[in-house]
């Protein structure tokens, strides 16, 4: 019996080797893709700068709720809780060799359109129509494991309140007022229970309802309203504790 | 005929398959499966952290509330294991905050941890570091 060679046969492996080059080289391409990514450990350098920066944000945000709690009356809570940090966040992150120094602000800051005079990082102007309390401080992280460094942040926290009017007519007394927080964006979420109204001999007025409105120029301002306000109260001291527990005190003519 | 051909080209794909699927790095394989869960639950700590409820959880000790909180955040194959400690590695949580049972955690191959660090909460700087751990079903 005569074989028959068939010439189309070669062709069919020729083509299936191929195949099986590209299969293999694009399974190794991805290997090594994924293997370099593996061993680099970017994710894991990413996540520890991020929690790194939002707990440096929420030990800014606290020492200036301290510090305003107090009524301004310890300058070093800032600086002390960030000496705390600088010492606690290696604890947190050991195999890193993290490494976190800071600067707070001293001396006067031109900052969201006024002057603010920081002492250890922390400033407030209190009883003025526009009034805030602010902190500011420069931190600089680096990673000795993996030979990163000199990556800076800063983190400035701010709150304003602005008081456009107070009026009192018929045992009512009305207030217009704006809340700012950093970066100047309104802030929006308040109640009638984060503010509290005081008359000018410093007895509390209690506030009705508060609702907030869109002014034409101010954007989304406040309207607290207080009924039952017997006599002319002559100034209206607005205290304001936001989420942050940052508290800031206004305080205005009635008219 | 070709089917000597036809075989021959059936062995070399299915030897470069093989060979793929040696090298290659599956979604639940040992190489992939702990960095990606590590992230996923750094996430969820971080997100919970930014809109301010990781901190009221664990300073007001609401365990039963930071254990739901966690176990919608993340997806419901993934069992998990929180446990806070204060600076001096003293264990601050008094109930467990656990989705799974013990011995999931035991028979684990992969067990995927996350260290978070917490500063303080409201004008109290006292920081908690938390320790959560992470299995896929």
């Amino acid at each position: 019996m005569k074989i028959v060679k068939h010439k189309k046969g070669q062709f069919i492996i020729f083509a299936t080797l191929i195949i099986a080059i590209m299969i293999i080289s694009i399974g190794t391409i991805m290997y090594s893709t994924v293997t370099y990514f593996k061993h680099e450990r970017w994710q894991e350098y990413l996540m520890v700068i991020d929690n790194v920066e939002l707990g440096s944000r929420r030990v800014v945000e606290l020492s200036l709720a301290n510090y305003t709690m107090l009524n301004g009356t310890n300058n070093q809570t800032l600086v002390n809780n960030l000496n705390n940090w600088q010492t606690n966040v290696t604890k947190a992150y050991p195999s890193f060799g993290v490494a976190l120094t800071y600067s707070a602000a001293n001396g006067s800051y031109y900052a969201y359109g006024m002057n603010i005079n920081y002492s250890s990082g922390l400033a407030y102007l209190w009883n003025n129509a526009t009034s805030f309390s602010a902190a500011n401080a420069t931190f600089n992280l680096n990673m000795t494991s993996v030979g990163f460094t000199g990556y800076k942040f800063l983190i400035s926290t701010f709150l304003k309140v602005r008081i456009f009017n107070a009026t009192w007519s018929s045992n009512d007394l009305e207030i217009y007022l704006a809340v700012y927080k950093e970066g100047l964006t309104p802030v929006t979420n308040l109640d009638a229970n984060d503010f509290s109204i005081k008359d000018a001999n410093n007895n509390t007025i209690s506030i009705s309802s508060s609702n907030r409105i869109h002014h034409m120029t101010y954007g989304p301002i406040y309207r607290i309203y207080c009924t039952n306000v017997t006599a002319n109260p002559v100034s209206a001291q607005v205290t304001l504790i936001d989420a942050r527990n940052i508290k800031v005190v206004a305080s205005s003519a009635v008219t | 005929m070709r089917l000597v051909e036809a075989l021959l080209a059936s062995f070399i794909l299915m030897f470069a398959i093989t060979f793929l699927n040696v090298i290659a790095v599956t979604p639940t394989s040992p190489t992939y499966e702990p960095g990606n869960l590590e992230k996923m639950g750094n996430n969820v700590l971080h997100d919970l952290d930014e809109k301010s409820l990781l901190a009221r959880f664990v300073y007001t000790e609401d365990w039963g509330t930071l254990t739901l909180a966690l176990m919608v955040s993340l997806p419901p194959e993934i069992y998990f294991d929180l446990t806070v400690y204060y600076l001096n590695w003293t264990v601050a949580n008094n109930e467990t905050i656990r989705y799974g049972t013990s011995d999931v955690f035991e028979n684990s191959s992969y067990i995927a941890s996350v260290t978070y660090i917490v500063p303080g909460y409201q004008t109290d700087y006292d920081p908690r570091i938390l320790v959560l751990q992470l299995v896929r079903r």
